[in-house]
């Protein structure tokens, strides 16, 4: 780990700090706030399940499933459709002049503000998290691949043409590599925003989730649950999107490609 | 004798219309390129060379008039009439070795004739130590000779050079400059050399064409004959016939181009 890295964990350090010691002197009442190392206790049955200590001791894996299919299917969703419609709108004028002012009013509506309809249109359950996810996921890819397809230098492409590339090797060995790094920061902003979103979409009533477990014991008043649930969504939207940088990493090494990442 | 002619404009015109009307560009303009010659066209910024150099490489198609090359109506860009770029037409995304690959790859030639004929352009630019390097890791001087390389490495009829230098401080000029000169006993392609640098044009050119901004049709043409042996562009410089050139240069430039600044 470099010296960057490191100074990264400062914030979070400071943060532990302040909470541990609020705690410790009563600053916050433990039944609003537990004190961290009641959460890593809680986080450790709720993942090994030899404490009991919650009614959600051991089950960490059933909600983890459940969660990440959603994630992954709405991040899915809203990747695809974002990535194509954005090389489409930011690569033409004509296809953008049709389809950028509909998303731009659709993008000016919240995310929470689809949920009545989403519950109208899928009833509660994984598909309206995973409407919610790959609607709310989709406006991060669709405005970053748009916005780095179309400031893709006239040049290359003008090279590409000069040493015969035909439209579509320009499209994969030009345009795509030259707009690599919009794509991942809107690949990244959708992935952070689907973790968000999913909580939004279990909290309607589903059984199963990271999502549902913080509603469930919210209403049990496991405030404990709540926060370690929290922590883990945190520590599991970290984890994806160090996922997601490692594997473009990886490949840009594996073509012996310099993308900038 | 007529001479092999790689190139032909006849009559072309071309006009363009901004904010203060219709302003044109070429009028009734002819010229001819022989196979193995390299003509500089000389002119201030805004004389039409950089639109010349379009047309003829096949990016504008928009004129009247005949741009035939080896005979056919220049239709689209084509490998056989390489453009080299001012700057930043490399891909930076690629090292040395697959921007100059590229060109080779799309006319589907196998890895192993690829990686002879990249090394042995690499070698003639003096770069073959760097052929993994990325564009961030070269300087501007390196760069130009890769974008030299990347054109030469398809062995085009002719080189259309944008004003290659032209970001290049003197001293790497000079360098680059005495490297075009070996380049051109070892491949025979002929040159349209684009630049607004007097000295160069006189330092390189077999033929000078000078356009000019002000009054079109009035076109003066140099073929610069120095009366020492001349063995290196140094020996040019120093003639007693290159500030001649220079001088009638300037007249002509002074005496057509009354309106510009």
């Amino acid at each position: 780990m470099n010296r960057r890295k490191y100074i990264g964990l400062i914030v979070p350090m400071i943060l532990l700090a302040v909470w541990y010691f609020a705690n410790l002197l009563n600053l916050v009442p433990s039944y609003l706030l537990p004190s961290p190392f009641g959460i890593l206790k809680i986080g450790w049955d709720f993942i090994a399940g030899n404490m009991d200590l919650t009614p959600y001791s051991g089950t960490f894996y059933i909600h983890f499933a459940a969660s990440i299919s959603r994630v992954l299917a709405g991040f899915l969703i809203a990747s695809i459709s974002g990535i194509l419609l954005g090389y489409a709108s930011g690569r033409s004028d004509k296809f953008n002049g049709l389809v950028n002012p509909f998303i731009n009013g659709l993008k000016a509506v919240p995310g929470i503000g689809w949920l009545p309809v989403a519950l109208v249109w899928f009833g509660v359950g994984q598909k309206t998290a995973v409407f919610l996810i790959a609607l709310a996921a989709f406006f991060p890819v669709y405005i970053n691949v748009c916005a780095g397809a179309a400031k893709v230098p006239e040049i290359y492409i003008k090279s590409a043409k000069m040493m015969g590339a035909s439209k579509s090797r320009i499209f994969y060995t030009v345009i795509l590599p030259a707009s690599l790094d919009s794509l991942i920061t809107g690949l990244r902003l959708a992935l952070g925003v689907s973790w968000a979103y999913l909580v939004l979409g279990e909290i309607t009533g589903v059984s199963q989730g990271l999502g549902a477990v913080m509603m469930d014991a919210r209403m049990l008043g496991h405030i404990d649950v709540v926060v370690m649930s929290m922590v883990i969504i945190a520590i599991l939207g970290w984890i994806s999107d160090y996922i997601l940088v490692g594997i473009f990493k990886f490949l840009s090494k594996l073509r012996g490609r310099h993308y900038g990442i | 004798m007529e001479y092999e002619k790689i190139l032909e404009i006849k009559n072309l015109n071309k006009e363009f219309e901004n904010k203060n009307g219709k302003i044109i560009l070429f009028e009734d303009f002819n010229l001819n390129v022989k196979k193995d010659e390299l003509v500089v066209l000389l002119g201030p910024s805004g004389c039409g060379k950089s639109t010349l150099l379009e047309m003829t490489a096949g990016f504008d198609n928009d004129y009247s008039g005949e741009l035939l090359f080896e005979g056919e109506k220049v239709k689209g860009t084509s490998g056989d009439r390489a453009v080299v770029f001012q700057k930043d037409a490399l891909f930076p995304w690629l090292n040395v070795y697959d921007n100059i690959a590229y060109g080779l790859r799309i006319r589907r030639m196998n890895e192993g004739n690829i990686k002879v004929k990249v090394m042995d352009v690499l070698e003639k630019v003096n770069l073959a130590s760097y052929s993994d390097y990325f564009m961030e890791e070269l300087s501007g001087g390196m760069k130009q000779r890769v974008a030299l390389a990347r054109v030469l490495v398809l062995e085009p009829g002719m080189l259309l050079m944008d004003e290659p230098f032209g970001a290049l401080d003197s001293f790497t000029r000079l360098k680059i400059q005495e490297l075009m000169v070996e380049i051109r006993k070892i491949y025979y392609p002929a040159i349209v050399f684009i630049t607004h640098d007097i000295d160069e044009a006189l330092l390189l050119a077999d033929r000078i064409v000078m356009l000019n901004a002000g009054e079109k049709g009035k076109y003066m043409e140099i073929i610069p004959e120095f009366e020492g042996k001349c063995e290196n562009l140094m020996d040019k410089s120093m003639d007693e016939k290159f500030n001649d050139y220079k001088r009638e240069i300037l007249e002509h430039y002074s005496n057509n181009n009354k309106n510009m600044i």
